[in-house]
Formats: C-alpha cells, sequence, structure tokens
C-alpha cells in the first residue's frame, strides 16, 4: 500500500471515530433528552457543589447545549484534521485528535444526558441527587473510547521530515565576521482567527460578569493570559552570529538558543505543522524536537549535541543554515580557549 | 539579512556593511518595509563599534535605501526594487566572468566603466 493510500486509511478512519461517532451520540442523547422533556422539571439542576445541585437552568437548554457542543466539537475537530493535513501529511498527533474527539464527546455528553436523565419525576431540582456515579462512569466510559479510539486507528506517519537538505556552509574568510537576522511572523490568517477568539471570549466575560456570576474573573485571567501569549508568540527574531542561533520575540521573552558550541548539524526542511507537531505555535513534537512553527513550509534545523533537534519556521533559511554551518564547523576546528 | 565584515580587508568596515546591505537587497533578502536590525544588536553581533554600523546606516540612508525614523529603527524604502530586479542578471554576468576567468574588481572595473 503506498504512503497516498494509507493517509487515505487514516483519515477516513479519523472522520469515522473523530466526528461521525461523536455526532451519532450527540444525535441519541439529544433524542433521549428530548423525549424525557416532559417528564424533567421544568428547572433542572445544571451544576453541583459538593454538597448538592447549586446551579439551576430552564429544561429545554440542556439538549439544545448538548446538540451545540456535541456537533459543534465533532465539527471542530474535522475542521482542524482536514485544514490541517491539505498537503497530504500525516502523523501519531492526529491519531490522539481523534481519540481526543470521541473522549470529550462521551465524557461530556453521557455526563449531562445522565445528570439530565436522572432529575426524572423529580417536583423540585433542589432534590437531584448527587453526580459522583455519573462523573465517574462518564469519565471512564470517555477513557475507555479514547483508547479505543486510538487502536482503531492505523498508525500512520509520511515521511515529511525526511527532505531536510543539508547546506553547503558559506564561504567565511579566516577571521570574517557575519550575522544573519530575519523576522518570522504567523500567517495573517492565523492572526485573525485568534484575536477574534480572544475578543469572544473578552465578550464572553465581559457577559458573564454582567450576569452577576463570580465566574468572571477566571475568565479574565483566562483573557489577559491568552493576550500576552498571543502579544509574545505572533513574531519572533531570529538570528544567527559567532554565539549561535537565538530566536527571540520583540518583547524579549520568550527566548530560546542554541549556543553554538552546542550545534551538531544543521539543514533546511519543510514543516508540517498538525502532521509533525499537532499544531502551530511553541511546540514539542512527540519525539523530542522543540519546534517553533508560525506557519508551514521553509524552516531551519539545528540538530543539538545529543541528537535533540530545534526546528523555527522562518523564510531564507538556506542563508542561515549556510552561516551557521560555516560558524560552528570553525569553532570546531578552532574551539575558543 | 547576511551582515558580513573582514577586519583583514582594505575596504573600510562600515563600507563593508553597506556592501552587504546592497548584496541583501540585490538577492532579494530584503522587501521594501523590512526593518533593519537595530545598530547595537548589528555592533554586539559582529564585535565591531556602534558607530561604524551606525555610519553605514547613514550611508545608506543617503543612498535613500532606508528611511531613519527616531524609535522605528531603519526601515528599507522602495528603493530597494530595482536592485532585486537586477538579481538574476549580475548572477549571470558574474557566473560569465567567473568562467571566462576575470577577477571580481576587473569585472566591476568594466562594469563601472561601461556605465559613464
Amino acid at each position: 500500500m503506498t504512503a497516498h493510500a494509507d493517509v487515505r486509511t487514516a483519515r477516513r478512519r479519523f472522520l469515522l471515530i473523530g466526528c461521525a461517532l461523536p455526532a451519532a451520540i450527540t444525535l441519541v442523547a439529544v433524542a433521549l433528552m428530548v423525549a424525557w422533556l416532559p417528564d424533567v422539571p421544568p428547572t433542572v439542576a445544571t451544576h453541583w457543589s459538593g454538597s448538592g445541585p447549586d446551579g439551576f437552568g430552564p429544561a429545554w437548554v440542556v439538549p439544545l447545549t448538548t446538540a451545540l457542543l456535541g456537533f459543534g466539537l465533532a465539527a471542530l475537530f474535522a475542521g482542524i484534521m482536514l485544514v490541517g493535513t491539505r498537503d497530504g501529511q500525516w502523523g501519531p498527533m492526529l491519531r490522539l485528535l481523534g481519540a481526543l474527539s470521541i473522549g470529550t464527546n462521551v465524557l461530556l455528553v453521557v455526563g449531562i444526558t445522565w445528570t439530565f436523565g436522572m432529575q426524572r419525576g423529580l417536583a423540585d431540582p433542589q432534590d437531584a441527587p448527587g453526580v459522583g456515579w455519573p462523573l465517574l462512569v462518564s469519565g471512564l466510559l470517555a477513557a475507555g473510547a479514547g483508547v479505543g479510539a486510538w487502536f482503531a486507528q492505523p498508525n500512520v506517519t509520511t515521511d515529511g521530515r525526511t527532505p531536510a537538505r543539508t547546506v553547503e556552509p558559506l564561504d567565511l574568510a579566516a577571521g570574517e565576521r557575519a550575522m544573519w537576522v530575519r523576522t518570522t511572523a504567523m500567517a495573517p490568517a492565523a492572526v485573525v482567527a485568534i484575536i477574534l477568539s480572544i475578543v469572544a471570549l473578552a465578550i464572553g466575560t465581559v457577559v458573564v460578569a454582567a450576569a452577576g456570576s463570580t465566574a468572571w474573573w477566571v475568565m479574565l485571567g483566562v483573557t489577559v493570559l491568552l493576550v500576552l501569549l498571543a502579544v509574545t508568540t505572533f513574531v519572533f527574531r531570529v538570528r544567527v552570529d559567532d554565539r549561535g542561533l537565538l530566536v527571540r520575540s520583540p518583547v524579549g521573552v520568550p527566548r530560546f538558543s542554541v549556543p553554538l558550541a552546542e550545534v551538531e548539524a544543521v539543514s533546511v526542511r519543510n514543516v508540517h505543522p498538525t502532521a509533525e507537531f499537532g499544531g502551530w505555535g511553541i511546540r514539542i513534537a512527540p519525539d523530542g524536537a522543540f519546534g517553533i512553527v508560525l506557519r508551514a513550509g521553509e524552516a531551519l534545523q539545528v540538530t543539538r549535541r545529543g541528537g535533540r533537534r530545534f526546528v523555527v519556521t522562518v523564510d531564507d533559511a538556506a542563508t542561515a543554515a549556510a552561516l551557521l554551518e560555516a560558524l560552528s564547523s570553525r569553532e570546531r576546528v578552532d574551539p575558543p580557549r | 539579512m547576511l551582515i558580513r565584515v573582514d577586519p583583514a580587508s582594505d575596504t573600510p568596515i562600515f563600507a563593508q556593511i553597506v556592501a552587504s546591505v546592497h548584496a541583501d537587497a540585490a538577492a532579494g533578502r530584503l522587501a521594501a518595509g523590512d526593518r533593519l536590525p537595530s545598530a547595537r544588536d548589528v555592533a554586539g553581533s559582529l564585535g565591531i563599534n556602534l558607530h561604524t554600523v551606525l555610519r553605514a546606516y547613514q550611508q545608506l540612508r543617503d543612498e535613500g535605501l532606508v528611511d531613519m525614523r527616531r524609535g522605528r529603527g531603519a526601515i528599507v524604502t522602495d528603493a530597494v526594487e530595482p536592485l532585486a530586479h537586477l538579481h538574476h542578471d549580475i548572477a549571470a554576468l558574474v557566473a560569465r566572468a567567473r568562467t571566462l576567468g576575470l577577477a571580481a574588481d576587473t569585472l566591476a572595473a568594466l562594469v563601472k566603466e561601461t556605465y559613464r
């Protein structure tokens, strides 16, 4: 079987297990809850604390929320997979994503449906029983579904990593000094998507605060954290000089470096973010490679002493690699005392 | 972008920086709107005097290749485009000169002579 057919099989299996199955489970759960609507009190318990139910809402909202969550998440996971593997690459990260999709679905849908169903015949939702069992059972089922989904998917890894090319070192004279710098940034579409989701979260925070819930400060914290993360990881300055490789955000932190003496090998390659790193950003791949992955495509790869790889997506990586190779081979021949 | 200086060369360091930026522009490594690294960073990376880098940047500004604004650094201007357009012609000319055994200085002198 060719790699291409393997990927097609893996993709079909992902769609079946990570998307179609969760959607089917959601459909059954929603149908059940709609059928139970006449039996439950008009206002049901929707949230529990240690001592019993402490949050309530209209009964019809529960099946609606379940439908939105269940179908929405299935569509989200399908979208991540379809967009991320347009280049025909596949890896263990996608297998994990498919397992996560069905696991999350089972946890949410079974948990919600159970706690909804156990309120049938109650006059007052205050009398709703505890959620220990529903939580435990849906958790176990979710774990089982996730593990099963992992093994039900084929283990396919395409060789997206092989086209790493080594480069000829830059022709440096004996005492010549050189530096290479370049700014690398996320694709504008990705930046827009992230900004939109942060704005949505900020609006959510305001709505929750206006509704008088105490959860608003948690959401505010998350929003502020996301803004900080976004500001410090949209753009990086990449620099090669006789101290080695430095990648830092314009703010100064975070910064990552490989000292010249640590450089074992340098190459240029194409990065497939989803298949190899499971997405974009500051990433660690399953094989331990460290990546600053802001987009797909051209990247500078440095193999450290000890074999760990450091990858940063940046244009003109060939020039950077040529210089780093020249500087590090000079260091190997004549290490500074 | 790549900046290289050879302290052993007869060409002054600041002129070597200017030549590096020209080469970057011609190789398509610089586009209009790009920002040159700060003079302090260049001086630190190459182990040279800050004023040498500033002198090079001033010459690039006098040529109109960069725009210097306080607080924003040196920004590459539209003047970079003609240099980038010549990239393939220059590469071809140099390759031809090399096969003919012509030295870089001889070629440069010939080009200057013809341009007059």
